[in-house]
């Protein structure tokens, strides 16, 4: 694309990138901070989730976009031809056949490799934010591996509740060490962090955080020894695809109460619709 | 010295397969990734060693190097030059002492430096074993290092997050081990 530098990011932005990068793989779950520019689409979009592919994307990768598990969300497609535009990269709905994956809030159902990379967008990368306001005490809190008061958090909630009542962004240990936001996924994705054998990548433009797992690193989510960590899954098949084992949407299809489940990863059900045809 | 500086990476495309081997060796410890860009640096640097230095040093960061490599890596990446103790990446062609380098705080351990080991080969020498992120299970591999060096890396440990993170340069090739990585002399 004429008048922009490969991948839109200048090359000094991604050097700085990268460097963070490089750190953030050397300590796991920790929060790097970043010189987060501004980027072509409003914060929430996945400006970090871009700037990271930005500075990772090579003219011989293949990228593919999803958003909430599905490839052709406004979302996904504009994140994904405007790296075809700006790169010139060929672009991919198949999990299989992309190096470089870059994801809000959902992994991929069938198994990362090893020689793919997968880059999460993270709207909030601090797992203390709603227990402590300030930034300055929380970095202190990880420094200290304080982490008490989220175990009380998830304590608290079992004696309101009789559960851990979070669905989503369930916080994970990294490495024994770090408290990490697992970003907003469903907590039926989180037992995918753990030993993954492709490098993960989180990405916060608007909070200037960049962090990393790398392949085959522990990931806990936390949870009690008599209260075991336990995701749930909507008990249903996928109504297109009849698969049994993968995260379901819950879908309003009329206006009677008349409701669908469905593989929420679309490439996933795609295939599995094809395999059973 | 030569009065003539010889060039740098031909384009950006060059600098980015630099850094995703050296991510891929970041994120694989003892994995050897070979880097195969046309590039004849000063003689005190080996081709892995200034690939490393062009892709991601600039006139943000500190680097200590030999001085027959200085002229070349300010003149092509603006970087600034300062004693390996205040130093983010350093270039030394053997095992040192690495407790006078900084390895950030306990809350900005990202500020830990980058040792660049610039060695004649990457294997041989002492037999290690290796874990740790990036690693299923645990691997064997022959290093280039002493075993003071090995001491000073489980010292580092103590010190965790703070630490150094190593990138072994030989020749076209290097391997990488960041502080998180578990090494035992076998």
């Amino acid at each position: 694309m004429q008048g922009y530098n490969f991948a839109y990011l200048d090359e000094t932005t991604k050097r700085m990138i990268r460097r963070a990068i490089l750190k953030a793989v050397a300590i796991p779950g920790h929060q790097v901070p970043f010189a987060s520019r501004e980027m072509p689409l409003p914060y929430g979009w996945g400006t970090g989730g871009i700037q990271l592919t930005a500075s990772l994307i090579g003219a011989d990768d293949v990228l593919k976009v999803i958003d909430q598990g599905a490839d052709d969300t406004t979302n996904a497609i504009s994140i994904r031809s405007f790296f075809a535009r700006t790169a010139g990269v060929r672009t991919t709905t198949h999990t299989d056949a992309a190096t470089l994956i870059q994801t809000r809030h959902r992994i991929p159902e069938i198994p990362l490799r090893d020689d793919q990379i997968i880059v999460y967008q993270v709207p909030m990368p601090e797992p203390l934010y709603r227990l402590e306001p300030s930034r300055a005490v929380s970095r202190r809190m990880h420094a200290m591996a304080d982490y008490g008061p989220m175990h009380v958090k998830l304590y608290e909630d079992i004696t309101r509740f009789g559960r851990v009542a979070v669905s989503y962004d369930h916080p994970v240990v990294v490495n024994r060490r770090y408290l990490m936001s697992p970003s907003p996924i469903p907590a039926f994705d989180n037992p995918k962090l753990h030993r993954m054998p492709a490098l993960q990548l989180f990405g916060a433009g608007r909070e200037k955080r960049i962090y990393a797992v790398p392949p085959h690193t522990d990931v806990v989510s936390l949870d009690f020894e008599d209260r075991p960590f336990n995701p749930i899954r909507a008990p249903h098949r996928c109504a297109l695809c009849g698969a049994e084992h993968s995260y379901l949407d819950e879908m309003v299809i009329d206006d009677r109460g008349g409701r669908m489940f469905a593989c929420s990863d679309t490439d996933y059900c795609a295939s599995y619709q094809a395999r059973e045809a | 010295m030569s009065d003539e500086l010889s060039p740098g990476f031909n384009d950006i495309h060059a600098s980015q397969r630099c850094f995703r081997a050296i991510l891929d060796a970041m994120s694989h410890p003892g994995r050897t990734r070979t880097l195969d860009e046309a590039l004849d640096p000063p003689p005190s640097l080996s081709v892995a060693a200034a690939c490393c230095l062009l892709a991601l040093t600039d006139a943000t960061v500190l680097v200590a190097l030999p001085d027959d490599a200085a002229n070349w890596l300010v003149f092509h990446t603006g970087a600034g030059l300062a004693p390996p103790s205040r130093a983010d990446f350093i270039v030394a062609r053997a095992p040192i002492a690495i407790t006078n380098f900084s390895g950030g705080t306990d809350e900005e351990p990202e500020r830990g430096a980058t040792l660049l080991l610039d060695v004649p080969a990457l294997d041989t020498g002492i037999r290690v074993r290796l874990s740790g992120p990036g690693i299923a299970g645990s691997i064997t591999i022959s290093l280039p290092l002493t075993t003071d060096f090995i001491r000073q890396w489980r010292d580092q440990h103590d010190r965790a997050p703070c630490g150094i993170d190593v990138i072994l340069c030989a020749g076209r090739s290097l391997l990488a081990m960041p502080r998180s990585v578990m090494m035992e002399a076998i």
